[in-house]
């Protein structure tokens, strides 16, 4: 969070409390089977940690010092709260699809909050910005590993996105080829955190291989 | 050091803590609540809706003319139900003629714990279709009877407590009419003798099951 230009996934690892990233991929893992339920997870990620930064800033003056984290921790529970019973009504094939991991977003979004914690002076908009990056990374992530656990086990792209998201994703929908029971490995648990050491893996290489600027930050 | 505090000065930042503490909770809750109250009826219209959807794949519509869901009555038989709690019965009439009960039923013994299934059962005693609602067997197993084009639960169709016998009810490896899946004996046996039992109360309580109270 002090270099700016740092990848969000860097900044992540970088914390010093060790079972708090660990808990922001729960519902990373365990829901981003497919592609669109990645998507579907980052979004709602999103909301909750833009609303959560936005809230907690706005209420900050009325705030005693001490009492600034148990606000923080209010707000983003309750928003998660909020958001769940809006996508229960809402968008009911995606909640029915995150399912527990829904409530275990809350997690996930006080980690991306966090920074925000830390930094006393800022302005609505920098800090929004921060969640939005934050995010992007997140996004990412979980992008990346929906594609490949979906094509593996699947062998489509999006194949569930119509009832996630209407029928305007239709043509989005790819078959790519026909599997009977797919690789099922992709698909399950452990296919997640396979999936999940392979990207940590390149990402590392990466991060060693590259010339980038801020090296010795890492 | 700071200066020493006065109880009068301790008691006001005692108070503020609390007074702000509340009053964040109950902003937070007074927020849930109102999301709650906005979003309830399209969270029950959803579940109503989801669950009429999974009857309608077994009983359709048009073989109906009541509201089946609110249709229905309540029994206990944890002998033959598969739980404690009181298990919905569903009951399909068209002309005030009974045509089919969906009983939603418990198969207790699957791999990974009970299987909730829909069992659509027509007037006479023939199982119209089988559905699995909820189960906790190991992911892929249950492709068998969740995926499109998955026919396993088909098999079921047109069966009846005497078509097979009673021995026919399990699953090829002990004897049984039904075929397993792709390695698993154990969650189609459970599903087998869950069908089975429910045809066997359908049979005992058919009378009380299509009773108007």
């Amino acid at each position: 969070m002090n270099a700016p230009t740092t990848p969000s996934l860097a900044i992540t690892w970088q914390q010093p409390t060790f079972l708090l990233p660990l808990f922001c991929l729960c519902p990373l893992l365990a829901a981003a089977n497919s592609l669109a339920m990645a998507l579907g997870l980052s979004i709602v990620l999103c909301i909750a940690t833009v609303s959560t930064m936005v809230l907690t800033f706005l209420i900050r003056p009325l705030i005693p010092n001490t009492l600034q984290t148990f606000a923080w921790l209010m707000i983003s529970s309750a928003v998660i709260a909020i958001l769940e019973l809006l996508l229960h009504a809402w968008n009911y094939p995606l909640f029915r699809g995150l399912g527990l991991f829904l409530p275990l977003c809350v997690v996930a979004c006080l980690l991306i909050t966090r920074p925000q914690m830390q930094l006393e002076q800022s302005s609505l908009s920098t800090l929004a910005w921060r969640a939005l990056k934050m995010n992007g990374g997140f996004t990412f992530a979980a992008l990346i590993l929906g594609t490949a656990r979906e094509l593996i086990g699947h062998g489509t792209l999006f194949y569930d996105a119509v009832a996630i998201f209407g029928n305007s994703w239709q043509s989005l929908s790819l078959t790519l080829f026909r599997s009977d029971m797919g690789f099922l490995l992709a698909v399950l648990a452990p296919g997640a955190f396979i999936g999940f050491g392979i990207g940590v893996a390149i990402y590392n290489w990466l991060w060693i291989h590259l010339p980038l600027k801020n090296h010795d930050n890492a | 050091m700071a200066k020493p505090e006065y109880p009068l000065q301790r008691l006001t930042r005692y108070s503020k803590v609390l007074v702000t503490v509340t009053m964040v909770a109950s902003l937070a809750i007074a927020a849930i609540y109102l999301t709650w109250r906005v979003t309830n009826e399209h969270i029950e219209h959803n579940e109503h809706a989801w669950l009429e959807a999974q009857i309608n794949t077994l009983v359709p519509a048009t073989s109906r003319d009541n509201d089946l869901l609110a249709d229905k009555i309540s029994v206990v038989a944890p002998e033959l139900l598969g739980t404690e709690i009181p298990v919905n019965i569903y009951r399909a009439r068209r002309n005030g003629l009974p045509v089919a009960a969906v009983i939603n039923c418990i198969a207790p013994d699957g791999y990974g714990g009970p299987i909730e299934l829909l069992i659509a059962i027509s007037y006479n005693g023939e199982v119209l279709g089988v559905h699995v609602l909820a189960h906790h067997e190991t992911p892929g197993i249950g492709d068998a009877f969740e995926l499109p084009g998955s026919h396993w639960l088909d098999s079921f169709k047109g069966r009846s407590l005497h078509k097979p016998e009673a021995r026919g009810w399990n699953v090829r490896k002990d004897g049984g009419d039904f075929e397993q899946f792709t390695s698993a004996t154990i969650t189609p046996r459970a599903i087998i003798k869950a069908v089975q039992r429910a045809l066997d109360y359908y049979q005992q309580h058919r009378d009380q099951v299509f009773a108007t109270s």
